[in-house]
């Protein structure tokens, strides 16, 4: 027997996530839909109407007209190679920070995961370009990667340090029994464990390397080399005035983040909800 | 700490020896120290000088803090930011409190496509957020002022970004439909977490909802209010906001926050010196903000 009260309840409680999440996805409907519409039928049918035909001309025109095509692997050219750096670095480090003791320890642990992750892009910024500029790396793909590789390595180190301490002590000991060397024990035995945590915090450097915007925005000059989110903003300056199309590259820039999260949904939600206050 | 000492492994110890683990923290303390740790050391030091990042360089001390406080700009940048503060951070967290309360220790059906939708702002670009936005608050064109002309408020219709007394707050809205499915999930969490025989003893204790809210789940729910009162906060005065007012309003209007002053300073004007002077305070600002927030949550 349901009581009244929790008929209500639920009711309630049904009410209140769908009105929340038709809130939340409103404006992602409209950029989707916008981007299948002609800026004519927008101007004549108004803002909240059914694309007129589910045409695809408005990807082909910004893709290629408006080179989002070269946006696109500009994107991908500085995110793979900064998910993997930055990961590998961070199970080195997380290594030795869960495992051994060392002089300095307690600095470098607090450098090299609080400090480095507290240090966020406008707080450097300015040096930063001075830096690049003297090493003769403006527009070159490695100035935005360097920057992006350290913080990135510094979450991750905070995420996998903390994996690899809650591990068992017996299992290192057992392994280094067998006479494996440390090399091998943290390749061979810790990081096929540590999968979960690795996927958690290599997800979560995906999507912040490819939405950066700060970052490519001062470093990346040659337009040539932008990614999207500079090559987004570019393009905002120079057509504001139809719509449809500053929507498709939106819509561009965004559909393979939203794609990626909703494979690797799991550990993103982990990750963004406890990982980044360890 | 003693925890720390039982897991050190002399055998691990093999590849330089008593050097091994600094040959496995090399690569992430050079990257940290070279791209992260110096640069931001040096924008302290710049705040000290007028320089235009190609001719030499002056140092002035403490002249550029004392011309910061006089700087009606700067005054303003920080105004915009307490609005940024307010809608990202503290409307989200009271608005997110309410709603995963109502919600409360529910079993749901559907939970994971709830979430699933909740999260989906945290993974777009802040610079695609702005721009779906320009559409949605656009004067002539725009989404809001559609929908008002249909249920007969046109006299509502303005150009959002376009006053003084609008635009901050349309901006600052964005951070509200960005964090407030957030903070929920985060919140509901928090609250499925929560024993229910607390409540049961409350209850038989003879307390209402509200009093079981105020002396049960707020306090249970510290370390999750932490956790998003912090993101959002950073979010409000960092990187985050910088990119929705750069893909809004481009901060006219009385909408640019401390981080974009700074960038035009620096990157527009050539005032480094000035433009790092507005950094550290930023800093400051942020690394302040977050303590108090943290102490508050640790105590109580």
């Amino acid at each position: 027997m349901i009581s009244k009260k929790q008929v209500f309840k639920n009711l309630l409680t049904y009410s209140i996530l769908i009105v929340l999440s038709i809130f939340v996805l409103i404006p992602f409907v409209l950029m989707f839909l916008g981007s299948f519409r002609e800026h004519v039928n927008i101007i004549i049918n108004g803002a909240l109407a059914f694309p007129e035909s589910w045409s695809i001309d408005n990807f082909k025109e910004v893709l290629i007209e408006y080179n989002f095509r070269y946006y696109f692997i500009n994107t991908i050219i500085v995110t793979v190679p900064t998910v993997i750096l930055a990961n590998i670095f961070a199970i080195m480090s997380a290594y030795a920070l869960a495992f051994m003791e060392f002089p300095f320890k307690r600095t470098i642990k607090l450098f090299t995961t609080v400090v480095g992750i507290m240090i966020a892009t406008p707080f450097i910024m300015i040096p930063l370009y001075q830096l690049m500029a003297r090493l003769n790396l403006i527009d070159s793909y490695l100035a935005p990667i360097l920057p992006q590789v350290a913080m990135s390595a510094c979450f991750a180190t905070m995420v996998l340090r903390s994996f690899f301490k809650g591990l068992p002590k017996e299992l290192l000991e057992a392994s280094l029994v067998d006479g494996a060397t440390s090399w091998q024990v943290l390749w061979k035995i810790l990081v096929p464990i540590a999968k979960p945590a690795i996927i958690t915090s290599a997800a979560l450097t995906t999507v912040w390397t490819w939405n950066a915007y700060l970052l490519p925005l001062i470093l990346l000059q040659d337009p040539a080399k932008v990614t999207l989110p500079v090559g987004l903003m570019f393009f905002k300056g120079r057509y504001t005035t139809n719509i449809p199309l500053m929507l498709t590259g939106t819509t561009i820039t965004s559909v393979p983040m939203i794609i990626f999260y909703l494979i690797f949904q799991r550990h993103l939600v982990k990750g963004l909800s406890q990982g980044v206050l360890d | 700490m003693s925890a720390e000492k039982d897991k050190n492994f002399e055998p691990l110890f093999d590849i330089m020896g008593k050097f091994t683990p600094y040959i496995y923290i090399l690569p992430t303390l050079a990257i940290t120290s070279v791209f992260l740790i110096y640069p931001f050391i040096n924008t302290f030091f710049y705040s000290l000088l007028k320089w235009d990042g190609i001719g030499e360089m002056n140092f002035l001390g403490i002249t550029n803090y004392i011309n910061m406080f006089q700087d009606p700009k700067f005054w303003a940048s920080f105004s915009a930011n307490l609005i940024y503060i307010v809608m990202y951070s503290i409307i989200p967290v009271i608005a997110g409190l309410i709603v995963s309360s109502l919600i409360g220790r529910t079993e749901l059906f559907g939970v994971r496509f709830f979430r699933t939708v909740f999260f989906l702002p945290q993974v777009i670009a802040s610079v695609a957020i702005g721009i779906i936005f320009s559409w949605i608050y656009s004067s002539q064109f725009g989404v809001i002022n559609q929908i008002l002309g249909v249920i007969g408020l046109d006299k509502y219709q303005t150009a959002w970004f376009g006053h003084r007394s609008t635009a901050p707050y349309a901006v600052g809205f964005i951070g509200i439909w960005l964090t407030l499915g957030f903070a929920v999930i985060i919140f509901l969490s928090g609250i499925q977490k929560i024993d229910e025989s607390i409540y049961e003893a409350a209850k038989i204790d003879g307390a209402n909802s509200t009093q079981q809210f105020i002396y049960i789940t707020l306090p249970e729910l510290r370390y999750e209010m932490v956790v998003v009162f912090v993101v959002t906060l950073i979010r409000s005065l960092s990187t985050n906001i910088f990119g929705i007012v750069s893909s809004t309003t481009g901060g006219s209007y009385g909408t640019r926050p401390i981080s974009l002053y700074a960038y035009e300073l620096a990157f527009v004007q050539y005032e480094l010196g000035y433009a790092s002077a507005l950094v550290v305070i930023l800093v400051v600002l942020i690394l302040v903000l977050t303590q108090i927030i943290e102490r508050i949550g640790e105590g109580s």
